[in-house]
């Protein structure tokens, strides 16, 4: 990292870039976090979604097919099913507020974490989730809280929002070059 | 779960600010009741460390978040003082905040650090509300720096359960983001009022913002960010084009606003506010009514709709605002966050932000400052690295008597950029000695009563000009008045008066029973905690008595009959017998538990008609009194002494 070279104080040069804030209430995740929490990691298309109650039934569920198209890391699958808190059954709406939403046809990739009684949700909410569009290149859906890229290598690690725009080839190499490390350990 | 009667049909519209999407409301806004499972709090996490630090109420900690909305007046929300249960999560109607690690809560909690859970009809309204706390963090209500604030999470989280979404405003307790030692979000910011007044309004206090986000081509903008701030004040007030049209419509009070517009690709995006990436429209940069170069002003009038015409250039901005933070000293080392930068009010500071698309050759001159703040002219530096600039600007913060808010635009080579409210100037810690705090009437500083009205004496404690408090249409005094409060062992007390060098405040009848309480007020900025000894009673008697006869006050030319009645207007009596709300306007008459005689200046020793609190009114007491028959005329003093053997200053009473 290289610093000021203006007549001012050079005080950026002592900055020291501190976990932020945590997104949406959520703690924020770095991509580093990101590959090291997830169990798989997969792309493919957002086919149906329906709704049920969970294992204690406290909760109405949103659960969302993903036809699979790519396993990056993990259990070989053909679908995948994700659960977001939230949605409306047997008459009555819940909301959990940032819940991560998809879209039928959503072309997209995740990081996926599995919960003890089977459910898979996004690490980290929506930084789990990546959109890819037709040129295949990815986009982040996260907003404040993330790391600069350009402090890569240090212990804080690399911010996801930096990811946007990156092609599809290039976030799955880097994301099976983190999850195999992570393995080989 | 019982089923609820309808079925719920999704909006398509994403109208409004901070209103949720689909918009939800409460139909019992005057009077929300939350169970707090206390117990639930005193385990070790998933961590093994304890949930909360020690030293931390959770319940003071949930009735100081209640309080910060129920002190909206332009809003009808009240939330009644929070009880106690033992249960996890509510019952079909009760709503709950608790500490619940079962698993199913677990998995809806991921990473976050709490959530709102909220179940509602198909109408919008809310059934009820279950807020849970995540099982990986510690919270805290003493300001611990590597904890997380209680207060200002469940501020927060109630928010959510108003039928509140994320804020766009980076400065609001709304806004998506917070870390451990924050406490700024524990003060609801314009944005987060705004909501609550448009949503449960109070009259008609407020204005609205309309138009529709068209680029430069006609097309119309889904999901823009649109942000209304006033350049003297700093306040701003967020707002969303609609997903479906990109009309947009949000509330503000009257003034006169800078009013700009900005996609989600920056620190907020879609999926912060509900929505997902292909129901918004990014492609365009930002845009602010009249241009960059010279805004206008919208005035906004109460009751009233004013239309706004942005139309936006096509394509995205290459500039962005990435990580911003600030010092004042040269040569220190501070951090940069996301979200927005805090500054100490009253110093000339550093501005160090990451940024795409600010080459050295940018100038001050492409920034313009939006709030109560300047930028030191010449001052913009900035370097290249690895694909970012690492800038600075010398920014002049004023000195300021409570939070506030402040934005940067930029506009350079074509290009645009917005810090939506992204600067937050704090106030200078108030500051109070302990015998600063005192009877409100004797000005005794020996020690305070429950529910008495205590004056406090000291610095920086709130604006130049005082304000007053006012009673909510749920008939409470307020607890905060222009982001003042004050905290006795942690629960908010009511505010009749606020200003840089005194506060009037009612003592919570909470702090009965115990030997001292710690008072902390609180401007944005946490005074000392300063220790104050409470005794039952510490009666203070108004300077001048009432005659019940004429209700005038009584005085050499108004002299009160021989054995007819005075009103001694008193404070600190301590609580009454039946026991009322802090705040609360008593209901009717209520003698105080604690006896009350009066001796005249004769040495007699009168028992009154009456002691205790008068109706209508927060912690003002009275004392009727019958004047012997055979008092001479003329003069005579008096004084009061609780049955705890606290004694009144002496007054005078003028007798026919």
């Amino acid at each position: 990292m290289r610093f000021l070279t203006s007549k001012a104080p050079a005080i950026a040069a002592l900055v020291c870039i501190a976990i932020p804030c945590a997104a949406t209430l959520i703690k924020e995740v770095t991509f580093e976090d990101l590959v090291a929490s997830s169990t798989q990691i997969v792309s493919g298309h957002v086919t149906r979604s329906w709704t049920s109650w969970g294992s204690e039934h406290k909760l109405i569920w949103t659960r969302y097919e993903v036809a699979v198209d790519d396993v990056i890391a993990g259990e070989p699958a053909s679908t995948v099913v994700m659960s977001e808190p939230g949605g409306v059954l047997d008459g009555q709406g819940m909301r959990v507020e940032s819940a991560v939403r998809y879209t039928i046809g959503e072309h997209v990739v995740l990081f996926l974490q599995q919960y003890p009684g089977g459910d898979k949700r996004t690490v980290g909410w929506s930084q789990g989730k990546f959109t890819v569009d037709e040129s295949n290149r990815v986009h982040s859906s996260a907003g404040a809280g993330y790391l600069p890229n350009h402090l890569s290598g240090t212990p804080n690690g690399t911010r996801i929002g930096s990811l946007d725009g990156i092609t599809y080839r290039e976030l799955s190499q880097r994301a099976v070059e983190l999850y195999q490390r992570r393995v080989a350990r | 779960m019982k089923p609820l009667a309808l079925l719920f049909a999704v909006s398509a519209l994403s109208f409004g600010y901070v209103n949720s999407n689909p918009r939800t409301y409460r139909t019992d806004n005057t009077n929300i009741q939350f169970l707090v499972n206390v117990d639930s709090a005193n385990v070790n996490n998933a961590n093994g460390v304890p949930w909360i630090t020690p030293g931390t109420d959770v319940l003071a900690g949930a009735i100081a978040a209640m309080d910060s909305w129920n002190s909206v007046t332009t809003a009808n929300i009240h939330f009644a003082i929070p009880q106690t249960t033992t249960l996890l999560e509510g019952t079909p109607t009760n709503n709950v905040i608790s500490f619940d690690s079962s698993s199913e809560v677990v998995q809806a909690l991921g990473s976050a650090l709490a959530v709102t859970i909220t179940s509602y009809n198909a109408d919008g309204s809310i059934v009820k509300s279950d807020i849970v706390f995540s099982t990986k963090e510690q919270f805290s209500t003493t300001g611990d720096a590597s904890a997380l604030d209680l207060q200002s999470i469940l501020t927060h989280e109630l928010g959510h359960s108003l039928g509140s979404s994320h804020s766009g405003v980076l400065t609001g307790t709304m806004f998506q983001a917070t870390d451990a030692g924050l406490t700024t979000q524990a003060h609801l910011k314009p944005d987060d009022i705004a909501f609550a007044s448009s949503l449960y309004p109070v009259g008609n206090a407020y204005g609205t913002i309309t138009g529709t986000m068209r680029d430069t081509t006609g097309k119309a903008l889904r999901g823009a960010l649109i942000s209304a701030e006033d350049p003297v004040s700093g306040q701003i007030i967020g707002g969303f084009s609609s997903i479906a049209d990109g009309t947009f419509s949000f509330s503000v009070p009257p003034g006169s606003y800078y009013v700009w517009a900005e996609p989600l690709n920056g620190q907020v995006q879609a999926a912060n506010v509900y929505l997902t990436a292909s129901e918004v429209d990014t492609d365009w940069q930002p845009v602010i009514a009249g241009g960059f170069a010279s805004p206008s002003l919208v005035n906004v009038t109460a009751g009233q709709p004013t239309p706004v015409a942005l139309s936006a250039p096509v394509g995205v901005s290459p500039i962005q605002i990435d990580y911003s933070g600030a010092t004042a000293t040269a040569g220190a080392s501070f951090e940069i966050y996301t979200g927005p930068t805090s500054i100490a009010g009253g110093e000339t500071v550093f501005f160090v932000f990451i940024a795409t698309g600010l080459p050295s050759t940018v100038t001050d001159a492409n920034f313009k400052a939006v709030g109560p703040f300047t930028i030191v002219p010449g001052s913009f530096r900035s370097s290249s690295s690895e694909g970012k600039y690492q800038c600075q600007l010398s920014l002049n913060m004023p000195s300021v008597s409570e939070l506030t808010t402040a934005s940067l635009l930029i506009d350079y080579n074509g290009n645009s950029a917005v810090f939506s409210g992204g600067i937050e100037v704090l106030p200078a810690a108030p500051s109070f000695p302990a015998n600063g705090i005192g009877n409100a009437f004797s000005f005794a500083s020996s020690a305070v009563a429950p529910g008495e009205i205590a004056a406090m004496f000291g610095t920086n404690m709130g604006p130049a000009s005082g304000l007053f408090g006012a009673f909510t249409t749920a008939g409470y005094l307020t607890d905060q008045v222009e982001g003042v409060s004050v905290r006795f062992d942690g629960i908010p007390a009511p505010l009749f008066y606020a200003a840089a060098g005194q506060i009037n405040v009612q003592v919570p009848y909470e702090v009965a029973g115990e030997s001292e309480t710690s008072v902390v007020v609180d401007t944005g900025t946490d005074s000392v905690a300063v220790s104050v000894p409470v005794s039952a009673a510490v009666p203070g008697l108004y300077p001048a008595a009432v005659n019940f006869a004429n209700n005038l006050l009584n005085t050499v030319a108004n002299p009160v009959a021989p054995g007819d009645y005075v009103i001694l207007y008193a404070t600190g009596l301590g609580s009454p017998l039946t026991p009322i709300d802090t705040g609360e306007a008593a209901p009717g008459a209520d003698a105080s538990a604690n006896a009350v005689t009066v001796t005249l200046g004769s040495g007699s020793q009168l028992m009154p008609a009456y002691a205790g609190v008068t109706q209508g009114l927060a912690g003002l007491d009275q004392i009727n009194l019958q004047i012997p028959a055979a008092t001479p005329p003329g003069e005579t003093s008096l004084f009061v002494t609780s049955a705890n053997g606290a004694q009144s200053q002496t007054i005078s009473v003028w007798v026919q």
